[in-house]
């Protein structure tokens, strides 16, 4: 009765969260990053065809992929027989809501205590910057978190019994094949082998086990998948081949305060209390794998040598664990004193506080990611594009617009934001930048020329993010015609260098 | 033997089924080119071919390939030769491992690991003096371990050939000598006996050459990207596989505990691997042989102990065979892709026949070996500028020419140094030399007055420049 009881307060836990994901998810249709779009054109390439796009005609108007595809045949699974418009919110919901199971397994294993495992779940649920990157979102991080904890939960597990290892391949070998962030559980299973030799903890035979077959397993596949990268990018390919005038909104320096607020203040301070309590004071090993994770995490953060975003999610995550630790030491410390009878009254003070720190910035990122998702606006500019433009057209848009482009208007584009393995991204950027802000018309004219250029698209999004009200030299009737006009505006460009005859109207 | 074919015959193999029967890579063209020039009696001290007449960096192994050249002709001579060494190499590492007493598997796991390696694969099918050097030093040690004086005499003659090579190569047979001679009084004094000869050779001919040449031949070769040129996969031309690094570090911490019995392995792992570092990046050709030791040790152990969970030990043994093989297989289809091509032989032949011999050429030092080969012509920067005198000079108008966007001084420069014609390929315009297009001289050579296209095929122009007065 009791394990019921607990199953059927998990099962709330995760409707709650799933509720929560959806009633904000389906308040748009659309998504707040344009690589969702590029996700669901490869699922729906996957459905079609079994294989994702390697070779692609249109993005930068012709180039190659290097993918880990996984994700994409799992999204493609459900393609089969649900919509892709339910597959990217539905689902992508339900795959990051899954993540309160897997902190419930990993806070139990932690605390074996259900009420603290309980509580964290919860809390796991409502992360700012979690709810940030996967809300309105196809991203690989909604299937990839869950992913990643559950391997770590059978690592612990496996460790102590080996049956559980064949759980653990199976997931590595998944986490490896779906996002090449699968480097971070390698790296922090050696800094924990390190500490744990340092701190004259007694590593087993199968920790090692663990952590070598792992090691190996990730350098052979993700050298494999990226080996044409590796050798044009060298070790570069960390940054993704970025351009340097944008790489900084990707791997920004780590500022403390926005690390708090993404993460919750409740659980970033206790997680670190228990980091420093466990590790170095009592010692614990199973609060020094989580340690080893959040060190790691924080190494490379610090090294901007992973995006920002991801590792304030992985280090929330981590610390949320931790905190479940926290929450148990809380309540035994409680039940020791005069307070112990108005226990249930903590309790609420605890939840009231934990709302008010982590669940109502969560509703308030939410609520900005519905503000955030591209409108219906730009998307049905799009649309007309598919309907109005050659098949063959090229079209010019900002780098976040490029898989819209590709996915809504099935036209070439002039640049996405898929770097990786893209040729000239700086020049690119540089250009579609000077396309958007040049005055003099026959400069921009030899750049349309150059890329083939025949659309650009100038929405509230390309004039937020280059500072204009319009393309200056469009007014050229000669040049330019205003195909379509709805707050976005599409420009049909015409001439070649050499004819230009400005004439304004 | 039957693998070590494999790995040799197969790069050049995939070349001519592609196609494409140049050699591999640059620095063989030159080797080549100082082979053919002794094998025509043509060799003087100084290589009229090159800008600023520097000396030619002889050494025993054009000799040698220009010997083979009597038998055969010299191109065929310098596809073989590499080759013919590599399959003496390996015999000779069998009988060295032999003597040293190692256990059968792990003799056999060694030399296979060192066999498929990228390192193992470039010394032996690239014709460049590595592969004479690496045999020269396991022919010296083979005869060194023997006994007999007939054997030390053979030893002390052979290492008497490393000095020629260079004088940092000294540095690896004190080492190697050194270490199997400790604690044993008679190799000691064959040690000594040796070391002397090698260090009296290595004096009298270095400075014969500073007499004669000033400078010296290089010393030194500092690898600017070190990681990415240790590293086979992220590009290094001679570099280790990356799975080979990840079990070097397994095979480092599993034979952790027997470190006494085998510090003579750790030790040389840390003096190569510092020598390869900050002295001459091309000593990793015997750092490769001290990670293919612990590889092979490594694998072993980790085959022999007892594991906890059979499964992962299945996938762990099943990926250390995957993951050699990759690498291998990557770095052979990668040799095999390896410029030069058809196209950069027949452009840069172009040259031979429609331009001025008096007239340097202008490109960037990766093109210079075969400018000399294929053109006939001299660049004014190859892959040996380092040793020219006022080389750092050279470098700095070259760069001044490819960045400049003032026409005035870009021809003065362009005169000054008496170039007739400036080659660039598609490399050099992606980043190379220029990242932007019209960046420096590619701005230029928009004057139709001062530049004219004198050739062009699919990656590469030819410009002309157009004289004042012309």
């Amino acid at each position: 009765m009791r394990v019921k009881k607990e199953i059927k307060i998990l099962l709330a836990i995760f409707i709650i969260t799933l509720a929560f994901r959806l009633f904000f998810s389906l308040q748009t249709p659309n998504y707040i990053d344009d690589d969702s779009y590029f996700i669901l054109r490869q699922v729906s390439h996957v459905t079609e065809t079994g294989k994702p796009i390697l070779n692609d005609p249109l993005s930068y108007g012709g180039r190659n992929f290097v993918e880990t595809p996984l994700y994409y045949y799992v999204l493609s699974f459900f393609n089969l027989f649900l919509p892709i418009s339910i597959v990217g919110k539905v689902i992508t919901s339900i795959f990051a809501s899954c993540l309160v199971f897997v902190v419930y397994l990993l806070a139990k294993e932690l605390t074996r205590n259900e009420e603290a495992a309980l509580f964290t779940a919860f809390i796991s649920g409502f992360i700012p910057i979690f709810l940030k990157i996967t809300l309105n979102s196809v991203s690989t991080l909604s299937f990839f978190m869950p992913l990643l904890f559950l391997t770590i939960y059978f690592f612990i597990r496996a460790s102590k019994d080996k049956k559980y290892a064949i759980f653990f391949l199976l997931l590595f070998i998944g986490l490896s094949l779906t996002s090449s962030l699968s480097f971070l559980f390698a790296v922090a299973t050696l800094f924990y082998i390190v500490l744990s030799w340092l701190e004259k903890f007694s590593i087993t035979k199968a920790e090692i086990e663990i952590a070598l077959g792992s090691a190996l397993f990730l350098v052979w596949s993700q050298f494999i998948i990226y080996k044409k990268v590796f050798l044009l990018e060298g070790t570069g390919i960390i940054w993704g081949n970025i351009p340097v005038a944008i790489i900084s909104q990707y791997f920004s320096q780590f500022n403390l305060w926005e690390a708090i607020i993404n993460i919750g203040i409740i659980p970033f301070v206790c997680g670190i209390y228990i980091i420093y309590k466990y590790v170095f004071k009592i010692k614990n090993k199973e609060v020094l794998f989580f340690a080893s994770f959040a060190l790691s995490t924080f190494i490379l953060l610090w090294f901007r040598m992973i995006q920002i975003n991801i590792g304030l999610t992985m280090l929330g995550i981590v610390l949320i664990i931790l905190f479940s630790h926290y929450y148990k030491s809380f309540f035994e410390y409680v039940e020791k004193t005069k307070i112990s009878q108005h226990k249930n009254i903590v309790f609420y003070a605890v939840i009231i506080l934990f709302v008010l720190t982590s669940v109502l910035p969560s509703i308030g990122v939410a609520r900005s990611s519905i503000g955030q998702a591209y409108t219906d606006t730009e998307i049905s500019a799009f649309a007309w594009l598919s309907k109005n433009t050659p098949a063959d057209a090229t079209i010019a848009a900002t780098y976040d617009e490029g898989n819209l482009v590709t996915f809504i208007a099935k036209r070439k584009n002039f640049i996405d934001s898929n770097f990786l393995f893209a040729s000239d991204v700086d020049q690119r950027l540089n250009d579609i930048r000077q396309l958007y802000t040049s005055i003099i018309e026959t400069d921009a004219i030899s750049l349309l020329n150059k890329y083939n250029v025949t659309y650009i698209v100038l929405s509230d999004r390309a004039r937020a993010q280059y500072g204009i009200k319009d393309i200056k030299y469009v007014k050229d009737v000669n040049c330019f015609d205003l195909a379509y006009n709805n707050r976005t505006r599409i420009y049909q460009s015409f001439c070649k260098t050499g004819e230009v005859r400005i004439e304004i109207k | 033997m039957s693998i070590c074919l494999l790995v040799l015959f197969l790069p050049y193999t995939l070349r001519y089924l592609r196609n494409n029967p140049t050699f591999i890579g640059e620095d063989s063209y030159y080797h080549t080119r100082v082979a053919k020039a002794i094998l025509e009696n043509k060799a003087s001290f100084y290589d009229e071919q090159a800008y600023g007449n520097r000396p030619y960096d002889l050494n025993p192994y054009h000799f040698m390939l220009a010997g083979l050249g009597h038998f055969t002709s010299i191109n065929r001579a310098s596809k073989a030769l590499p080759m013919i060494l590599g399959l003496l190499s390996v015999l000779l590492m069998f009988m060295i491992t032999g003597k040293m007493k190692l256990n059968w598997k792990l003799r056999l796991l060694f030399i296979s690991v060192w066999i498929i390696s990228p390192i193992f694969i470039y010394t032996y099918t690239v014709s460049t003096p590595l592969c004479l050097i690496l045999l020269i030093n396991l022919a010296g040690l083979y005869f060194f371990l023997n006994k007999g004086k007939l054997s030390l005499v053979i030893s002390t003659i052979l290492f008497s050939f490393v000095p020629l090579f260079g004088l940092y190569q000294i540095i690896i047979p004190i080492m190697l000598l050194l270490l199997v001679s400790i604690g044993k009084k008679q190799k000691i004094r064959a040690f000594y006996i040796t070391m002397s000869v090698m260090i009296s050779i290595a004096v009298i001919y270095n400075v014969y050459l500073l007499v004669v040449h000033n400078p010296l031949p290089q010393a030194m070769y500092i690898e600017k990207d070190l990681v990415r040129s240790l590293i086979s996969d992220l590009g290094g031309k001679i570099g280790l596989g990356a799975f080979s690094v990840v079990l070097l570090l397994v095979g480092i911490f599993l034979m952790w505990d027997k470190r006494k019995e085998n510090y003579p392995a750790y030790l040389m792992l840390i003096i190569l691997s510092l020598l390869c570092i900050f002295v001459h990046f091309e000593i990793i050709i015997f750092l490769n042989l001290v990670v293919a030791y612990f590889c092979a040790a490594g694998a072993l152990n980790l085959a022999r102990r007892g594991w906890d969970l059979k499964l992962i030990k299945t996938f762990t043994m099943v990926l250390i065979i995957c993951g050699f093989l990759f690498s291998t297989v990557s770095y052979i289809n990668r040799e095999a892709s390896m410029e030069p091509n058809n196209e950069i032989a027949s452009t840069f032949s172009w040259l031979n026949n429609n331009t001025d011999e008096n007239e340097y050429v202008l490109s960037h030092p990766s093109n210079g070996f075969w400018i000399e080969y294929f053109g006939n012509r001299s660049p004014i920067t190859d892959g040996m500028t380092v040793i020219t005198k006022d080389s750092s000079k050279l470098s700095k108008i070259s760069n001044e020419i490819f960045y400049s966007r003032d026409l005035n001084t870009t021809l003065e420069d362009l005169e000054g140094l008496n170039v007739g014609y400036i080659i660039i390929d598609r490399k050099m315009q992606s980043g190379e030399v220029w990242s932007k297009k019209k960046e420096g001289l590619l701005f230029l050579l928009r004057n139709s007055e001062t530049f004219k296209k004198a050739y062009n095929s699919t990656s590469i122009d030819i410009w002309e420049i157009i004289k004042r007065g012309d």
